[in-house]
């Protein structure tokens, strides 16, 4: 038999870090997981043992964090939030720079194509667990995931060709 | 073509993991076949990278700390009933003289929820339980002010903030989050250097302002209770009256 609190604290890094990506705030994210955790506690019972219990509470998680956007908590991504949320053990500048994009894009994207791009590869789900996850089939979340990417790729492409130019004159 | 059969499907797929068995072996062996593939595989990964790079660790300790207090919460959540059990069974036994003759039920319960004597009984009913505890005084301590500061709005549905006694020889110590008399509560505890402590009950106000009021209890502790336009707060501790009022004052001051 599986003990839930061993397996909830085995979920607490990758939970706190989906709820930081999508949050890009520290404190807002200790509140998501603590929430989360609370209410996975407390319907502890609806925990079906044979099955992995990430998903579950990263459904949960994502439920809180769709009530908390709908209290009108909008996601602004600031330059001091970049800086104060961005790893602090990135080497390079130029690596900082990337990455600060990276979100910046990443913040850009609609939120379902957001919500399910950060779960999959953040979260760490599978795309069964992530389709569960967020409410829809797994051909939806593949296309949202393409598309999402897509856009990434094509804002990274515009990027290198504003700096090229910068670069050049 | 179908999107289906668009190499992107299957890049994705093997960047995120979703392939395995003979599809892994398939997907590789198209890689070594063609170089442009192979670049985009790696262009995805990439990506991947990316993302997953701008996204902090959190720290173990931080981690750990979320869950206490999650399980604390959980195991006191029994403890937070009886407290407000006590308030309303206290407010009940101070009511009953002056409204027994008022009228039904029902209009005396909601007088005793509006009452300052309901705020005061609930406030010295916590500041008993736990100014006294050693082990757990708070669910989130004064270090984790601004977490402190969010949180408790959040649950109480308004700005709301541990007031900043620095100079008066007080210093936070942390706060909970309690039953209040109709919804949630709010409790932040003060310290001053010898260890005697102060709280600061906090529920939602009915709108109107009001001027400090003094509560004396039975055994030395002195409650001051006032409102403002969006709070209600009762200060409890065991202190001279004046030592208490000048609190409060500032208090006051530091919330307008």
């Amino acid at each position: 038999m599986r003990d839930f609190e061993a397996e909830l604290n085995a979920c607490l890094p990758d939970l706190w870090r989906y709820a930081m990506s999508l949050s890009r705030d520290r404190d807002a994210a200790d509140e998501l997981v603590q929430d989360c955790l609370e209410r996975a506690w407390r319907k502890r019972w609806m925990w079906q043992r044979s099955r992995p219990l990430k998903p579950w509470l990263m459904k949960i998680l994502l439920n809180l964090w769709r009530n908390h956007l709908r209290r009108g908590r909008a996601v602004t991504v600031d330059h001091a939030t970049l800086q104060e949320t961005l790893p602090a053990v990135l080497a390079t500048p130029e690596e900082r720079l990337h990455l600060a994009e990276v979100t910046r894009e990443i913040a850009r994207l609609p939120v379902d194509q957001r919500e399910a791009l950060l779960l999959v590869v953040v979260g760490g789900l599978s795309y069964g667990d992530a389709a569960d996850a967020l409410g829809i089939p797994a051909g939806t979340l593949m296309s949202r995931l393409s598309r999402a990417r897509a856009r990434l790729r094509k804002a990274a492409e515009v990027a290198t060709a504003r700096n090229k130019i910068r670069s050049v004159t | 073509m179908t999107e289906r059969n668009l190499p992107e499907d299957w890049l994705q797929r093997l960047a995120d993991g979703a392939l395995s068995g003979p599809e892994l072996a398939e997907a590789e062996a198209r890689l070594a076949a063609d170089p442009a593939l192979a670049r985009q595989a790696d262009a995805l990964r990439a990506e991947n990278a990316a993302i997953r790079a701008a996204v902090p660790q959190p720290e173990p300790d931080r981690l750990a700390g979320l869950a206490a207090n999650v399980k604390l919460r959980a195991t006191q959540r029994s403890e937070a009933w009886r407290i407000a059990a006590m308030a309303a069974l206290f407010a009940v036994g101070v009511g009953a003289g002056w409204l027994g003759a008022t009228g039904t039920q029902n209009r005396r319960m909601a007088d005793l929820r509006s009452g300052v004597e309901a705020l005061v009984a609930a406030a010295d009913a916590a500041h008993r339980l736990y100014s006294v505890e050693v082990l757990h005084p708070v669910e989130v301590g004064a270090a984790e002010r601004s977490h402190l500061n969010a949180w408790l709005s959040n649950r109480l549905g308004g700005s709301i903030a541990a007031p900043d006694l620095s100079g008066t020889g007080f210093r936070l110590v942390g706060g909970r989050l309690l039953p209040g008399l109709e919804g949630a509560a709010a409790q932040f505890m003060y310290e001053d250097a010898s260890g005697g402590r102060i709280t600061l009950y906090v529920v939602p106000g009915s709108g109107a302002a009001r001027a400090p009021r003094f509560e004396t209890a039975s055994d030395g502790l002195i409650t001051v209770a006032w409102e403002d336009e969006t709070w209600r707060f009762a200060l409890v501790g065991e202190l001279p009256r004046a030592s208490i009022e000048a609190l409060a004052r500032r208090m006051q001051g530091a919330m307008i």
